[in-house]
């Protein structure tokens, strides 16, 4: 489950990772492992994909490009899946604010079904979906608009 | 409304933008960076200066464009990775909100710390080879 928590109260216990996609870069540290699953977010919310480790298909041009041109949103699921992958995702709280709602949703929906993912996030977009737990400082939400709205309430307090 | 056009032999970028701040937002991988991009290759108008999360992050260049920002006039200022940015301190957009009005501000964010009307919310658009941006709400009545 994704589970949210309010950013001004995060608990001591776990790594605050406060910009993933700027820690992806650190030693290539994720690229060098991609594996399908990392394949997989990269066409689900990229919409593109892996030519190697280094590069991607352009998604505006035909032209191969350096793989630091994804987008943000998308490296920070990277980042994230790469914790999950090392079995230390218990371990941090991501920063999961350049996620778009497409990403935020993917997380939501693929990513945390098996899992629990610590976030935290400083918009209130978090996709379209329905029938998927989510969790916001300690309750649970099954629909994105009832989530948004408490997240609102959440950043407004 | 204030128009910006650079053509390029790879993309021409056509603005169309309503007011001195507009802010970028939409969803994952739809072409925000790609315009900053964009912006940050001009090389023929020195009118257009790109800030984005790498080129601040020595704290000499953070005070280096909080300081550009507020002497500057008449010029374009591309901001992306606002959310990041804007956690290090106050004093960027403090100083982008206190702007006299004679510059123009592009920020990519889903949650800057700006005065703006929604109706400076805008998604950016990329077809054809020509890259423009799309608000997302009409225009208020005067």
């Amino acid at each position: 489950m994704l589970k949210i928590l309010d950013i001004k109260e995060l608990p001591d216990d776990k790594e605050y990772i406060q910009v993933p996609w700027d820690s992806y870069f650190i030693d290539k540290k994720v690229t060098k492992y991609l594996d399908n699953s990392d394949s997989k977010i990269v066409a689900d919310v990229e919409k593109t994909s892996l030519i190697n480790n280094e590069t991607i298909h352009g998604k505006f041009s035909d032209m191969p490009i350096g793989i630091g041109c994804l987008s943000e949103g998308c490296k920070t699921l990277l980042c994230i899946n790469h914790a999950i992958k090392t079995g230390t995702i218990n371990q941090h709280i991501f920063n999961i604010t350049a996620c778009g709602g497409n990403a935020v949703e993917y997380l939501a929906t693929v990513m945390t079904a098996d899992i629990d993912v610590y976030a935290c996030i400083e918009h209130e977009d978090l996709g379209v979906f329905d029938n998927v737990h989510v969790e916001i400082d300690g309750e649970i939400f099954t629909d994105a608009i009832n989530a948004s709205t408490r997240l609102i309430e959440l950043q407004g307090a | 409304m204030k128009k910006i056009t650079i053509k390029s032999s790879e993309y021409d970028i056509e603005l169309n933008l309503r007011s001195n701040i507009t802010v970028i937002t939409g969803d994952t991988a739809t072409g925000k960076s790609f315009f900053y991009d964009k912006m940050h290759r001009v090389e023929d108008r020195d009118d257009i200066i790109c800030i984005n999360y790498e080129t601040i992050r020595p704290k000499a260049n953070y005070n280096a464009m909080v300081n550009a920002i507020k002497q500057s006039k008449h010029k374009i200022f591309v901001i992306d990775h606002a959310d990041d940015i804007q956690r290090r301190d106050d004093s960027l957009m403090y100083a982008i909100n206190t702007d006299s009005g004679t510059n123009v501000f592009i920020i990519i964010g889903r949650n800057p710390k700006l005065v703006y009307n929604i109706s400076d919310l805008a998604e950016i658009s990329v077809k054809n080879n020509k890259i423009t941006i799309e608000y997302l709400f009409p225009e208020p009545l005067v």
